[in-house]
């Protein structure tokens, strides 16, 4: 109450400055006329009266003032004085405004721009009804590599079983993705999207109802029909946002599906995971009633998949728990419950574990390192940045040194004298702070395009209000550090001394606090740049890499039939056989190939093989990752993967002829290290050819990085495409000429042939390769850029200090020339006690350096967190910023005239 | 008129306070009762009492409004808010035990000591 009192009046004291003066004026008059009737009643001559009146009141001016000062409007007066006096120093030093600007701008706006992804992905509550009380449930295994569940998916069996026993939730939902469902739309080309079939209380239990339609309904699952909500996305582009879509069929792999609901724009869910895979394939854009997988084996029971014996781990289980319960109580519920299904079913779960994680969490996952990263490393450019404005303001402090000493000669109090520096740095840093804000926009849009990765809900990121007020205090924060230095020493000076020489200030110990401040950039820069270097270093070694084949002239893209599962193996090898020799006659094409898969980027299981011909089986801990890969036509030439030994497969090796495989490098060591390969056989867990057949090794080829670039290759088996039957989506053609020009002739090739095949992902080799670097690239980049920023301020700091230092020692320049001392000794006497302090910065960054290279070990590649020649160069390149950074200025000193020099006193 | 005392620093606040209790008061109505009231034995600088009032608003003690003076004048009158009242019981109350402890130093003679 009291205080709501003292703020009306305090501002109606100064935002109702004139009616505060007009009303106390009319108050006061008031008064004296009054008064003067009163005395002319009482017989007085009414000039007389009036003339006493003004007497006895005293001065109306003084009371008006002490009026003033009670309501406390003089302290805006100050301010706006202050801030009047601050501007006009600014517009007087526009080179140095507009530097400190610069430099605090950037600093601020790069701040502004991660701290909004730092806030849409971390911070940011999820679109969700109260999604703090959402999990997921997690399973572990605690089984070696090769057994063990690693996706933390659940079998149906015992989803159930949580559902009936968990009593810390309110509901569970279960739900799957399934890569590259195709959804085929009548008249228009098929199209792939991502699906998810899902329990029919989901979308209850995330508080997310449909914009249009209706949720599935139990009876939906029961009955296995076919309907389907789409997401706001794909009714916009698939049925133009039209009301008619609802109750409208939609063909996925050729059969119809009924549209009965639409969700919000805004709804997504599952989110997608940051990763690389998940960039390719895209949000989920429609949703499946869990029974409906086309591709599932129909079940007679209404408890769909319950038949198979263990359950097979597919699902994906988000629960919500009860209000206010703590997650450990859901954890400790589950460890039980695991326990309990774990002595009821010890064939499938013996080893499984489950564990309770927050759906937020689970989200930002793998985000959460990185981004953390950049916000330290914004925060560590900003630092350096206030850093160097502290630096500047000090040195031009010393300028004004006199200006100063006059103030606190005719008055001004020392409190003043620090308002008034303050006041000023505070509005450098809050104009710097506006241009931040301009800046974050454009640095926003930077990051999200650069962004190698999908960070999940990125693009919901916006310069918001919370962004404006982090900005503004982060602004208002420099402003008040970078100023408060200099403040507290200029205040502090004996106005006396300053006035008689204008020197005393410049006395050796200025160079401490400046010194000081110096040395922290070159220690700060160092951090940096010797993080710097150990990435872009990693990032150089990544591109050197031998892939394994030559990437150059190479036209990929995924040919998929609009229903894979359903089109017979003779179909797809008659179509690619015709495809390829359609496509040979193409000019340019050199050879054409497919294969299931290129890549395998996924952390990929360790497996062995069922037999192999004279070698023992292989013990669970000694097996390594390995893969089959199903090849057809001339995969290994379009590749320019090299033969090393054998022979290379041709049509003889068809359905009816004995399997072959051709194998690399890595899996012959495996197995037949020293030996020759050819003609070894071996049975895969899987029964090979028509009556479980031995496969013969007919080729040895060199070993490809498919694992992904940084990874070691991997044992490889491939097999051919016509003896195994499983589709080979990926189309692999080497061409003369650049093969992007080949692209739409290869394209209407092959939908001249089946009008249902589905055509994606066009791209030359090289780019699906550069994809796989992007993150390092992207860092390389990024910090690169952070580090010459931190060079750069670094370099301007410390040639502001020495300029003005050297500056400000003239007279004792003069002295020491007039005494016979040379150039070289100036010069080497300035530079001395410029580099003590660098130097001492870079040996505390050594260590600093040090310390963070260990932190990003894991980031590293092909180089050591100790790499000499990484840290010599940071060391080295910051040396010499610093020796020419205090060269030119101390030369400078040398070209004084003595008597100059002396006469400048 | 030679009877008349200045006033004891710091009390002025008080007076006004007492004042504007009885009612609401322009400034010089609260002039006029401080003097009736003391019958013309306190003397008051006229001036001095508007930082005085201003300061007691800007505190929340008093509360200030335009009105109509007795001859019909536009004239802004103070009022005791409620934790003015409380305040000046408060100082009321201090006041009174000062002066009592004083008047008993003041008041003791020798042959008490």
């Amino acid at each position: 109450m009291r205080l709501w009192s003292r703020l009306r009046s305090w501002s109606s004291a100064t935002v109702g400055r004139s009616r505060m003066e007009s009303e106390m004026d009319a108050e006061l008059r008031f008064h004296m006329e009054v008064y003067a009737e009163d005395l002319v009643r009482g017989g007085v001559q009414r000039e007389e009266a009036m003339r006493r009146a003004r007497l006895e009141f005293g001065g109306i001016e003084r009371v008006k003032e002490e009026g003033r000062e009670a309501r406390g409007a003089n302290l805006i007066d100050n301010l706006v004085q202050d801030l009047r006096y601050g501007l006009r120093m600014l517009r007087k030093n526009p080179g140095f405004t507009a530097l400190v600007v610069v430099i605090l701008g950037l600093g601020i706006g790069a701040n502004a721009a991660v701290f909004s992804v730092l806030r849409s992905v971390l911070l940011r509550p999820l679109p969700y009804r109260n999604p703090e009380q959402l999990t997921m449930l997690w399973v572990t295994d605690s089984r070696p590599r090769g057994w063990a569940v690693t996706d933390g998916s659940t079998s149906y069996r015992d989803f159930l079983e949580w559902h009936r026993q968990a009593h810390t939730f309110e509901d569970l939902a279960i739900f799957y993705k399934r890569g590259w469902s195709v959804v085929t739309l009548t008249g228009e080309e098929p199209e792939k999207v991502q699906g998810a079939f899902v329990s029919a209380n989901l979308f209850t239990l995330m508080g997310v109802q449909p914009l249009l339609g209706r949720a599935f309904s139990e009876e939906n699952l029961q009955h296995r029909e076919r309907v389907v909500i789409l997401s706001h996305g794909l009714w916009q582009s698939r049925f133009g946002g039209s009301l008619e879509a609802l109750g409208h069929d939609i063909y996925i792999d050729d059969k119809p599906w009924r549209v009965v609901g639409v969700m919000p724009p805004q709804f997504r869910f599952p989110f997608l995971a940051g990763n690389w895979e998940n960039r390719v394939e895209g949000e989920v854009q429609l949703w499946a009633p869990l029974t409906t997988n086309p591709y599932e084996e129909p079940s007679s029971s209404d408890s769909f998949n319950l038949t198979r014996p263990q359950g097979v781990a597919r699902f994906q289980v988000i629960a919500r728990l009860n209000p206010n319960m703590p997650l450990q109580a859901a954890q400790a519920e589950m460890d039980t419950i695991a326990a309990r299904l774990a002595l009821q079913y010890p064939d499938s779960d013996k080893t499984l574990g489950v564990q309770v994680r927050r759906l937020k969490e689970y989200i930002a996952g793998e985000m959460r390192r990185p981004l953390l990263l950049l916000s330290l490393c914004v925060l560590l450019l900003l630092l350096l940045a206030s850093t160097n404005l502290a630096t500047l303001f000090l040195a031009r402090g010393v300028a004004r040194a006199r200006e100063f000493a006059v103030r606190a000669a005719i008055g001004a109090t020392r409190w003043r004298a620090i308002r008034q520096l303050l006041t000023e740095s505070v509005l450098l840093g809050i104009i710097a702070g506006g241009a931040g804000v301009l800046l974050a926009g454009p640095a926003l849009h930077l990051i999200v395009a650069l962004s190698p990765l999908t960070v999940p809900r990125l693009d919901e990121t916006r310069i918001d209000t919370a962004v404006l007020v982090f900005s503004f205090l982060l602004a208002l924060l420099c402003g008040l550090g970078f100023g408060l230095a200099p403040a507290r020493r200029f205040s502090a000076a004996d106005p006396h001394e300053l006035l008689k020489t204008g020197q005393q200030i410049t006395a050796s110990s200025t160079l401490g606090i400046q010194g000081l401040l110096v040395g922290a950039q070159f220690a700060l820069s160092l951090v940096l740049l010797a993080s710097t270097s150990l990435l872009i270093r990693s990032f150089v070694e990544v591109l050197a890499l031998d892939p394994g084949f030559r990437p150059d002239h190479i036209l990929t893209m995924n040919v998929q039939f609009a229903n894979p599962d359903a089109t017979p193996p003779a179909r797809m090898d008659d179509y690619y056989q015709r495809a390829w020799e359609r496509l040979h006659k193409i000019p340019g094409v050199q050879a054409v190939g497919t294969v299931g898969n290129i890549f395998f980027l996924e952390e990929n299981q360790n497996h062995a093989l069922r037999q192999v011909e004279g070698h023992p089986p292989e013990p669970v801990d000694s097996w390594t990752p390995l893969v089959w890969t199903q090849v057809s036509g001339d995969y290994f030439r379009a590749m320019a993967i090299p033969l090393l030994q054998g022979r290379y497969f041709t049509p003889q090796d068809g359905p009816e002829s004995p399997p072959v495989a051709i194998i690399n490098q890595t899996l012959a060591k495996r197995y037949w290290p020293g030996e020759d390969p050819i003609g070894k056989r071996l049975k895969g867990f899987d029964p090979r050819g028509r009556n479980d057949e031995w496969v013969t090794v007919v080729g040895l080829v060199g070993d490809m990085r498919s694992h992904g670039l940084e990874r070691e290759p991997m044992a490889e088996i491939y097999e051919v495409q016509a003896q195994r039957g499983e589709a080979t989506p990926n189309l692999i053609v080497r061409t003369s000429a650049d093969p992007m020009q080949l692209a739409p002739t290869i394209r209407s090739t092959l939908r001249s042939l089946d009008k249902s095949v589905i055509l994606s992902g066009i791209s030359t080799m090289q780019d699906v390769l550069r994809e796989q670097t992007a993150a390092r690239r992207f860092q390389a980049w990024l910090m690169g850029l952070f580090s010459a920023l931190a060079l750069l301020l670094a370099a301007v700091g410390v040639y502001g200090v020495m300029h003005y230092f050297v500056t400000q020692r003239i007279p004792e320049i003069g002295v020491r020339m007039a005494f016979g001392a040379c150039g070289k000794d100036i010069v080497s006497l300035f530079m001395r006690r410029a580099m003590r302090f660098a130097g001492a910065g870079l040996a505390v960054g050594l260590v600093l350096a040090l310390w963070s290279a260990s932190l990003i070990k894991r980031m590293l590649f092909g180089v050591t967190n100790t790499d000499p020649l990484s840290f010599l160069g940071a060391l080295s390149l910051l040396i010499l910023v610093a020796l020419s950074a205090t060269y030119f200025p101390a030369r400078r000193a040398t070209r004084v005239d003595p008597m100059v020099a002396l006469r400048y006193e | 008129m030679d009877k008349q005392l200045d006033l004891l620093q710091g009390t002025l606040d008080m007076l006004i306070l007492k004042a504007v209790s009885l009612g609401p008061l322009h400034g010089y109505g609260i002039l006029l009762r401080i003097q009736q009231i003391s019958k013309d034995r306190l003397e008051i600088q006229q001036g001095s009492l508007y930082p005085a009032l201003y300061r007691l608003e800007h505190q929340g003690w008093i509360a200030s409004e335009w009105g109509e003076s007795e001859n019909k004048r536009k004239a802004k009158y103070y009022r005791l808010t409620a934790a003015g009242k409380r305040k000046f019981q408060a100082e009321a109350e201090k006041w009174n035990r000062m002066t009592d402890v004083i008047a008993a130093i003041l008041g003791t003679k020798p042959e008490e000591v």
